[in-house]
């Protein structure tokens, strides 16, 4: 099941589209004043960007969209619930540490941040050459670059008039 | 002689720094190499470069001083910052890159007009670089040259003309290529400083527990006429803005991660990269490297707070004095790494932004206005408006009094607000238009300024969010939605050498 590639290309517009209404949904609950719940959903405005950002030919392999994706959401939803959660626990000092920080900080430091280098910028150094840039992509795009060029090159000679889009 | 060795030292650094930003001069051949060190180097340049462009002096000097003042809520923005370099390569790096294969590029503005080809999307983007840049160069002659001074000592004005002054020449004569290699170069030096720092924090304040039991059963102390109050919650995952400005709580892990894809020193340095393979080392490696030298950020402040919190020190009047006090302490061979690495913050940070700035000018707004130049004299055109820029900022930095630190709020949310409509979204999309792109930057603009004006005038926006998420927030939106219901640019209408890119 995670050997399967999704088509994004057909996607883009939908995932562009519900960028914008999570940015526009993400600030309008800021300013109402709910600011955890805005942060909750805040961490799906990396989503759409990253399913077309990480696609390479139009399609996506669902890895990615396990590992770092999934993995990173969950990481980071539950570093926000713990922070939370061991925020409001104690009255005054907290009764234990973890690795010498307060219970609430450490979700921070080790769910957030050290997790979300050993999802998102790990598993860019991982899936670099098997599923973001493969062996000859950049090939293939140099010679589409070069046809395009030919082509508009062939345009012009037969009609120099003609304003070209470029 | 001791008190000698540390100036000293930071003065031949400066000076080797010079050094290396003139030997660039070999390295341009072409007016694009001048504006964009386009395809000029390779990975390890790129990510030194990368980590000393975004660490300024604020992460030595501003940073910790805020976890002084409110604990550990600073800390979310350094935090982001590092995992959003990843982000930022993973969304965007190979299609900015592409782009340099695909159009003669050297800067943001030649990538928005390839796309959509439109001299009002390409002024706008130059127009709001070049405001954010400004205010960055002003902030760093204002904060950094009272740094310089306390360092080299010598007066804020000498030190600001002695090294401004060789940042301004060494940008001149080797450009965007100067302000890459010399970036290498410094963010080196800031990461040896970093060793300096860990030992210095394990010297002095004894560990993690020590630090975290001290302070938070401090309780209230107060020395000459400054009382300083301790709590549990200054240590907790969100620190004393959850109760005072949550706002930011919000803002910042949004804004510093997703937003480092929406700084020039970081899309700059995807078109700078010589071969594509090179882009996995910069996405992993550049990273990693910003987290190291968040370190200092964290411990010099959680430091500050110990020596106060231990009565090694007074509570400090001025929070900005906490990276001060904690080297002070140190061992003269760490002083004189980290006071280094502090000057090549503020030096690698500086030549960046005078580069991009002059090519907004010299290059963006010349093009926009459909001017031509040859290759030669476009470069020349940069360099004195390197010599223009420069002199300028120097001026305005240190006799701009109250208007530096109001504009100094421009910055990182309002490149944030202009490349991600206009480069991000432009690249990730071929429904993006030029419709939106150019309602998205105008929104931009316009919010950036009038909601800037609105907190000076005293209004407040709810639970302290501060006015450049709005700005970027909306300019997002609205690229996206106007671009849904217009065509110029984009879908069929795409420029055909444009097209391959959406393949990659």
């Amino acid at each position: 099941m995670l050997n399967g590639q999704i088509d994004v290309e057909s996607w883009t517009s939908e995932l562009m589209l519900a960028s914008g209404v999570l940015w526009a949904a993400v600030l309008g609950l800021g300013l109402a004043g709910q600011w955890f719940p805005a942060l909750l959903l805040s961490v799906f405005l990396f989503h759409p960007w990253f399913v077309i950002g990480a696609s390479s030919g139009g399609t996506i392999s669902t890895k990615l969209l396990v590992y770092p994706l999934g993995i990173w959401t969950a990481l980071q939803l539950s570093a926000f619930g713990l922070i939370e959660y061991y925020a409001n626990a104690f009255g005054g000092s907290p009764d234990f540490l973890i690795t010498g920080m307060h219970p609430s900080f450490a979700a921070a430091y080790w769910l957030y941040w050290i997790g979300g280098f050993m999802t998102v910028t790990l598993a860019y150094g991982i899936y670099f050459r098997k599923h973001f840039l493969p062996d000859g992509e950049w090939d293939r795009f140099l010679e589409e670059v070069e046809r395009v060029e030919a082509e508009d090159d062939t345009q012009e000679a037969a009609d120099p008039a003609e304003v070209t889009n470029r | 002689m001791i008190d000698l060795l540390v100036p000293g030292f930071v003065a031949v650094f400066i000076l080797s720094v010079f050094g290396v930003g003139l030997y660039s001069k070999r390295l341009i051949d072409s007016s694009d190499e001048f504006y964009g060190a386009t395809k000029m180097f390779g990975a390890a340049v790129i990510t030194l470069a990368s980590m000393s462009g975004i660490m300024s002096a604020f992460g030595f000097i501003g940073g910790p001083g805020l976890v002084y003042e409110m604990g550990t809520s600073s800390l979310w923005m350094t935090f982001a910052s590092g995992l959003g370099f990843a982000m930022a390569y993973w969304i965007i790096g190979k299609r900015v890159r592409g782009m340099a294969d695909v159009a003669d590029i050297g800067t943001l503005g030649d990538i928005a007009d390839e796309r959509f080809n439109s001299g009002a999307i390409r002024g706008m983007l130059a127009l709001i670089l070049f405001i954010a840049c400004w205010a960055y160069l002003a902030s760093q002659v204002a904060g950094g040259g009272y740094v310089l001074s306390v360092i080299l000592g010598i007066s804020m004005e000498a030190a600001v003309w002695a090294v401004f002054g060789l940042i301004i020449v060494y940008v001149a004569v080797g450009g965007m290529a100067s302000a890459q290699l010399a970036g290498a170069y410094t963010g080196a030096v800031m990461l040896v400083g970093v060793v300096g720092v860990v030992v210095g924090f394990f010297q002095i304040a004894g560990g993690m527990e020590n630090t975290t039991m001290t302070v938070v059963e401090a309780g209230e102390l107060t020395g000459e006429d400054v009382t300083k109050a301790f709590t549990p919650q200054m240590l907790d995952g969100w620190g004393l803005a959850e109760g005072s400005a949550p706002g930011l709580l919000l803002i910042w892990p949004i804004v510093f991660s997703i937003g480092v894809m929406g700084q020039p020193q970081v899309l700059q340095r995807m078109f700078s990269i010589d071969d594509p393979k090179g882009l996995r080392t910069v996405g992993l490696v550049s990273g990693v490297t910003y987290a190291v030298g968040s370190i200092l950020w964290l411990l010099i402040g959680f430091v500050a707070l110990y020596m106060v919190a231990a009565g090694t020190i007074e509570p400090l009047s001025d929070p900005d004095m906490a990276a001060f006090e904690f080297v002070e302490r140190l061992h003269i061979v760490l002083q004189m790494i980290i006071y280094a690495s502090l000057v090549a913050a503020i030096m690698s940070t500086a030549a960046f932004f005078l580069s991009v700035a002059s090519g907004a000018i010299a290059r963006d707004f010349v093009r926009a206005m459909g001017w031509e130049f040859s290759e030669r004299r476009e470069t020349w055109l940069g360099r004195a408006a390197v010599l223009v820029v420069g002199v300028g900022s120097v001026l305005f930095g240190l006799y701009g009094g109250h208007l530096v630190a109001i504009l100094g709020t421009f910055g990182w949310g309002t490149f944030v607000s202009g490349t991600i409509p206009a480069v991000v979204v432009g690249l990730l999309w071929k429904g993006a238009s030029r419709e939106g792109v150019t309602a998205g930057l105008a929104s931009a603009l316009l919010l950036n300024v009038t909601l800037l004006v609105a907190t000076q005038l005293g209004y407040a926006f709810p639970i302290g969010m501060d006015f450049y998420f709005i700005a970027i927030a909306v300019s997002i939106s609205v690229t996206i939605f106007v671009s849904h219901v217009t065509d110029g640019a984009s879908g069929e209408n795409v420029p055909d050498h444009v097209e391959p890119i959406f393949k990659l």
